[in-house]
């Protein structure tokens, strides 16, 4: 958040705890009065239904990815080299549903710089394996590791994959990056795991505290719709789409951006990303179970859009939702590819990803009481 | 509150009445000083205060940063206009009116401080001439400018990733204007007992401890109303310390305990209280040292969620602010966080040697906790700041 915003939202804040007060009498979940919506359930659903296994499944999968990784290293053949990447695919949908809980234990971590940051700069990665001495966790290599590291080194660019395998035969050092690369993978995905586990360090207990209840800035709620608006907004409709398809450079594309240039399945990243956030939103878990979600919260609120659309709230959201993964499923992998060839379908994909994220950003937090404490980075 | 002042007044009036009866203060001003709502003080009708130099040296700081930050935007900066400016030679200012003034900032900044200034001057002149000429993109070890994020704003940084305008600007924050506020104008030699507050300085309306206050708050740069008003801080308003105390407000209640303290301070020195202007004195010093720790967690969480944006512009944009920030704290004498641990966070925390492009997330949290940790007030907030 600028510091600049800070005096707009103060009024805000007082008005908020304003309300809290007022409100305590009558209903114990904070803020939020004037519905009967049960904040605290729906926390607790989202916590322990939703965020702790996306992390849970994000360690198990890095695990295998570093067992495979080990594997390979130990035996390199194509076998082997099939196994990690299948167990690369595999950490990287995981991640996708982690995606949208980027604070509390994740942004201590610097999980994302760890895991997802891309493109990979493969120069770098080349200067560091030839060095043979890096520091994994400096910002300077935040392009030179995690899931976009570990596909340039194990697919390679322009090379089969014999000549992969070939590679890391005849360089030890790079066999040992690679190992870095994965080791520090499950090293932070274990870390914030442990974090929200409740035999760890229960970050789950806090988010589902009474303490937490609430919309301000420092409530569960206002830290959940700041950080999937934030993440919606940068990892998936800028990174994952815009910045690609040329939306930030004067339409000048930039098809090596994409996120699985390599490995050529960005498309399958985006749609489980994006479902990940639908899911969020309708509090359903990985296996479909419905729960308590933002839907049900919007609806207790009445919540309507600012735009004038017909549908309620939640359902307005819920159709911008199909409409994306509609649009998605109307491009083709590779996606750098397709950008190269017909990139108007994909700047159609963020057209409609901007307008999910205004639904998201605009419409949902305010009829939630949630102030968007964040700003796009322009200059203080 | 009210009744309290007006018990104090009492309670004061009691006091002035045994020192006179004592007999030993024949010409003082019998009427106590209610304690004003602005900063706005006067003697037979007319005004006391006088912080024009202080105001002076403020627009020289705004000038050098408009100037130093054309090296941002890809032109080419010279040292020596800097060199002016910093000395206030050669009429260097846009402004006729600080080209004719009688202050510079050079004698006024941390003695120790002022070489390396006019190093980041140089190398600010070599850095912007590269990039004017060849367009370098900064990289470890090399100098040069970064985009921030994808916007169309860029900075010029050096081999280690420090902001040049930042390193400049923030930097004179701390060691002009704190130095100045901390170790000049509020310390004993100043605004103590021994300081004549008596007699009216030579052709001026005020006594000398009165004015070397008001200097110390012409150094926080606000208006004299603050925080009265809608916005509190016009668009003009919002620089330096002023700014930043306003920023932290929302969240730490930092305008009205500045700003009180120095009224408050003011007016007991105009009744010779010197008690109460001792107590104001101690909570501008610990006033000041918490926004300052306060701004500089804000711009860890900035920078910790720029690293995890894969940002390294806006990164080492905020790593910039944080380190000058936390450096400022160095200049009071009576900081609560100790050298060591400031030097701790600008030579490893901060990145191994102060290179930005070695900090790590780790680093950075490390930071914040020794802040948190010392500074207890930001506990409760150290996410929303």
């Amino acid at each position: 958040m600028r510091l600049g915003e800070y005096k707009k939202w103060a009024p805000v804040v007082l008005m908020l705890a304003g309300m809290m007060v007022t409100s305590c009498g009558e209903d114990d979940n904070g803020p939020n009065a004037g519905d009967n919506f049960d904040q605290k359930g729906f926390l607790e659903h989202v916590g322990s239904s939703l965020i702790v296994p996306a992390y849970q499944e994000l360690e198990q999968k890095s695990g295998i990815l570093r067992d495979k990784i080990s594997s390979f290293i130990a035996s390199p053949e194509s076998s082997t080299l099939e196994e990690a990447k299948t167990a690369l695919f595999e950490a990287r949908i995981a991640w996708q549903y982690c995606s949208p809980y980027q604070f509390g234990p994740a942004e201590e971590s610097g999980l994302v710089s760890n895991l997802n940051i891309f493109p990979a700069d493969r120069s770098k990665i080349e200067r560091n394996i030839e060095n043979g001495s890096y520091n994994l966790g400096t910002l300077a290599n935040n392009d030179a590791k995690g899931f976009a590291a570990l596909e340039y080194l194990l697919y390679g660019k322009d090379v089969t994959s014999g000549e992969v395998i070939q590679g890391f035969a005849d360089q030890p050092q790079r066999a040992t990056y690679l190992q870095n690369v994965a080791e520090l993978i499950i090293a932070t995905a274990a870390e914030v795991y442990t974090a929200w586990s409740p035999d760890g360090g229960n970050y789950l207990g806090e988010f589902t505290s009474d303490g937490a209840l609430g919309a301000d800035a420092g409530s569960s709620l206002g830290k959940l719709v700041n950080a999937l608006n934030l993440s919606f907004e940068r990892n998936t409709r800028d990174a994952k789409i815009g910045i690609p398809a040329g939306i930030r450079s004067l339409g000048i594309t930039i098809p090596e951006a994409t996120e699985a240039y390599y490995a050529g399945y960005s498309l399958e990243l985006a749609l489980a990303n994006v479902d990940a956030y639908k899911k969020l939103f309708l509090g359903q878990t990985r296996e479909g179970v419905k729960g308590l979600g933002f839907d049900d919260y919007l609806k207790a609120r009445k919540a309507a859009t600012t735009s004038g659309s017909e549908l309620p709230l939640d359902e307005a959201i819920n159709a911008q939702f199909d409409a994306v993964l509609g649009f998605i499923d109307q491009i083709e992998n590779p996606l750098d590819e397709q950008i190269r060839t017909d990139n108007s379908r994909v700047q159609q994909v963020f057209a409609q990803m901007q307008q999910l994220a205004v639904l998201l950003k605009t419409d949902m937090a305010s009829a939630l009481g949630v102030v968007i404490s964040y700003q796009d980075n322009d200059g203080d | 509150m009210r009744l309290h002042e007006r018990f104090r007044v009492l309670l004061l009036l009691g006091s002035f009445g045994l020192l006179s009866g004592c007999g030993n203060d024949d010409d003082a001003e019998a009427q106590i000083a209610e304690v004003p709502t602005a900063y706005t003080f006067e003697r037979n009708g007319l005004s006391t205060v006088d912080y024009s130099g202080q105001t002076d040296r403020l627009n020289m700081v705004a000038e050098i940063k408009a100037y130093i930050s054309k090296g941002d935007k890809g032109e080419a900066v010279e040292a020596s206009v800097l060199n002016d400016m910093f000395a206030n030679t050669n009429s260097p200012f846009l402004s006729a009116e600080l080209n004719a003034s009688s202050k510079k900032l050079e004698d006024k900044t941390f003695v120790s401080e002022v070489q390396n200034i006019k190093e980041l001057f140089e190398a600010t002149e070599v850095a912007s001439s590269d990039v004017a000429a060849n367009g370098t993109v900064a990289g470890e070890g090399v100098a040069g400018r970064l985009q921030r994020g994808t916007t169309d704003s860029y900075i010029l940084v050096n081999e280690l990733g420090w902001e040049f305008t930042q390193f400049v600007e923030k930097g004179l924050m701390g060691s002009t204007f704190y130095n100045q506020i901390f170790n000049a104008y509020l310390t004993d030699a100043k605004v103590g007992d021994g300081v004549d507050n008596e007699a009216l300085v030579d052709g001026k309306n005020y006594t000398a401890m009165e004015h070397h206050w008001d200097e110390a708050f012409g150094y926080f740069g606000v208006p004299v109303d603050f925080p009265a008003g809608e916005p509190v801080l016009e668009a003009s308003e919002r620089r330096f310390w002023g700014h930043y105390t306003n920023n932290m407000d929302a969240l730490l209640g930092t305008n009205a305990l500045l700003m009180n303290a120095y009224l408050k301070g003011r007016t007991a020195i105009v009744n010779k209280d010197y008690v109460t202007r001792d107590q104001q004195r101690e909570i501008i010093y610990a006033g000041h040292e918490l926004v300052t720790a306060a701004v500089t967690v804000h711009y860890i969480n900035q920078a910790i969620g720029n690293f995890n944006d894969g940002d390294i512009g806006n990164a080492f944009h905020h790593l910039s602010e944080a380190y000058q920030f936390v450096k400022a704290i160095q200049y009071s004498p009576k900081k609560k966080l100790t050298q060591a641990q400031i030097n701790d966070i600008l030579t490893s925390n901060l990145g191994e040697g102060g290179d930005f492009w070695k900090a790590t997330v780790a680093g950075l949290n490390e930071a914040r906790n020794t802040l948190v940790t010392t500074y207890q007030e930001l506990e409760p907030v150290k996410d929303q700041l």
